[in-house]
């Protein structure tokens, strides 16, 4: 297991804080694979991502666990978290003009962290990345190498960005919304190159982004959030054909694509904020498909066959569905209760 | 108004950009031309420096064509309007609705004051204004909370309703958005997408919908522009035009938006075989 975070929990400090930023998150990833982690806005999936780096605000109390490649993140050493955040561990956000210098030249940016976290000879520092641009797709490395962030486009700044994140040979990669504000055929493109690059260093990628379409066609498994907890976790292609949860079909219906004659049908209402608590699961308020017992029902996990869903209902169902199948007396009397709900 | 005439005509629209000594200019807008029924709903698609934005901003007046015409109900839009009356009519003809809400909002005015001010401004009395107001904000979804809210209490949804209600407190007959729903979640970007639709109906108001987004796209529009490097490549109905791209850059455009079997690698190919056939 590369990347393990187990029933991980953080609350923020503050006054009007009702409810923890992340509840009981759990996840995964293997070497070579990439998981999607989607949500809206407010949903915990960049906290997520940053408590797998102790990047978490001032004041925050955390329960649970985090790991990565055998290394608790949470009961780490000052040494093996530097470690772990200069070399391990890359992260790439959405805008790479927040993460470049604009009065550095790109090639600074691309050797710094090999000088300064490996102790690479500069020679040899500009020679791997004149190679990492090659490798991303960047053409004309050498006179790249010289040009400053503004002479270049925002889909080039990204395969830098990525070029710098790849150079230190993580075994992790944190993806949050890295292709999000690129054309669809720039980020087409960015993302084979990460693909193939992945591949060929068996490289995890936690890939955090707000479409569900996006890491449905682009992750092995993918994890949807709200309000802070993993409603479902499923492999990708099962998202689609069979999502579970009321708020992953929410999601698609929204967006129903490009081949679909259906309107857009929108979620009613909005996330709620830190400043609200919830007795039962938390989409109960937003949910179609609500009972009564939901907005009591404390959230567990139901395992499903690829992953496992958050709901009451579709826990019911699959309660219902295996009395039937095997047969058992009073699956009649369970069925009916069912839907008489 | 002339039952067949089109609520917004556009024709040879050509806009150039000086780009210094020795370099040639560069062409932003080149030859657009489109029509658009009243009620109408056209999709303007294209990636980053496709021009989209350019026409949209010279159909409201932000920016001026070097040549080409701009007709509103038969009407010719002019470059430069003279006295508050002339100015006033130009704005009832087009309004525009931009990406970030927050930008164009006056930070100190309540929506209702927001609405109060631009109803005002196109003479309504001073009750008429307030009865118009609410009933505007009713009409987008925002209730009597908002109405006292100044923009940054707002959420990023709740601002775009405000945004279209100040848009439609002109009663224009054609509504341009620009990239409009880009920068909000899917969630409230469906309400906004409704809003739209149900608008359109109520008011028979024409949309001109700028985004880079296919799939907001299709879910909006009758008819779509497909534009590259500032011309209009493929223009058709936008359910055809979608599922079945009939230019090369507009099936490039098709194959990068994620569904089920995906492939980032297609669109790398298509890519390369597009740059082919326009160089040839």
């Amino acid at each position: 297991m590369l990347l393990d975070i187990e029933n991980l929990t953080v609350a923020l400090p503050g006054a009007e804080t009702r409810r923890p930023v992340l509840d009981e998150v759990a996840l995964t990833v293997e070497p070579g694979e990439v998981v999607g982690l989607v949500g809206e806005s407010g949903s915990g999936k960049s906290t997520t991502a940053r408590a797998v780096l102790r990047l978490l605000p001032e004041g925050a109390s955390v329960r649970g666990r985090a790991s990565v490649g055998g290394t608790d993140v949470l009961a780490a050493s000052p040494a093996e978290l530097t470690e772990l955040r200069s070399r391990r561990v890359s992260m790439v956000f959405q805008d790479p003009r927040s993460v470049l210098n604009p009065v550095r030249r790109v090639g600074d940016f691309l050797t710094e962290r090999l000088i300064l976290a490996l102790g690479t000879p500069k020679a040899e520092a500009r020679a791997k990345a004149l190679d990492l641009m090659t490798e991303v797709g960047l053409n004309r490395p050498e006179e790249r190498f010289r040009q400053y962030p503004h002479e270049m486009s925002g889909g080039m700044l990204q395969r830098v960005v990525l070029a710098a994140a790849l150079a230190t040979e993580p075994e992790l990669l944190l993806a949050d919304e890295a292709t999000s504000a690129l054309d669809a055929t720039t980020q087409a493109e960015v993302l084979s190159v990460l693909r193939d690059l992945r591949e060929s260093r068996g490289m995890g990628v936690l890939f955090i982004t707000h479409d569900l379409h996006l890491a449905a066609a682009y992750c092995h498994r993918v994890h949807v959030m709200y309000a802070g907890r993993v409603v479902e976790s499923r492999e990708a292609s099962a998202l689609f054909a069979d999502p579970r949860h009321p708020y992953t079909r929410g999601l698609i219906a929204c967006n129903p694509g490009l081949d679909s004659d259906l309107a857009p049908e929108p979620i009613p209402g909005s996330p709620p904020s830190l400043s609200t608590a919830f007795d039962g699961c938390p989409f109960a308020p937003r949910c179609p498909e609500a009972i009564d017992a939901c907005t009591t029902w404390r959230p567990r996990t139901h395992a499903l066959p690829d992953g496992g869903v958050a709901c009451l209902r579709a826990e019911r169902e699959d309660v219902v569905t295996e009395a039937v199948d095997a047969g058992t007396e009073g699956a009649d009397t369970l069925r009916r209760d069912e839907e008489t709900r | 108004m002339n039952r067949n005439e089109a609520a917004l005509s556009v024709s040879g629209l050509r806009r150039a950009f000086p780009m210094g000594r020795g370099v040639p200019d560069l062409v932003a807008v080149d030859d657009v031309s489109f029509e658009l029924a009243p009620g109408g709903s056209l999709g303007v698609v294209g990636e980053s420096g496709s021009g989209k934005s350019t026409v949209a901003r010279m159909l409201v007046g932000l920016e001026r064509p070097d040549s080409g015409e701009i007709r509103v109900a038969g009407r010719t839009r002019g470059v430069r309007e003279r006295g508050r009356a002339a100015r006033l009519r130009r704005a009832r003809e087009i309004q525009l609705v931009f990406q970030n809400p927050l930008e164009s909002l006056d930070r100190r005015l309540t929506a209702a004051q927001c609405l109060h001010h631009v109803l005002r401004l196109h003479g309504a009395e001073r009750a008429e204004a307030d009865r118009r107001a609410l009933e505007l904000l009713e009409q987008v979804g925002l209730g009597a909370r908002e109405a006292e809210a100044r923009p940054h209490r707002l959420s990023g949804g709740q601002r775009q309703r405000l945004a279209i209600a100040r848009a439609l407190a002109a009663g224009p007959s054609v509504l341009v958005l620009d990239e409009a729903v880009s920068a909000l979640d899917v969630s409230v970007q469906a309400q906004i997408l409704r809003l739209l639709a149900r608008i359109r109906e109520e008011s028979g108001v024409s949309l001109v919908f700028v985004s880079h987004d296919l799939a907001v796209v299709g879910q909006v529009t009758d008819e779509v522009l497909v534009m590259y490097r500032g011309r209009a490549v493929e223009h058709g109905p936008t359910r055809r035009v979608l599922r079945e791209p009939e230019h090369p850059y507009t099936r490039m455009l098709a194959s990068s938006v994620p569904g089920p079997g995906w492939d980032p690698a297609e669109v790398v190919r298509l890519r390369a075989e597009f740059a082919a056939t326009a160089q040839a």
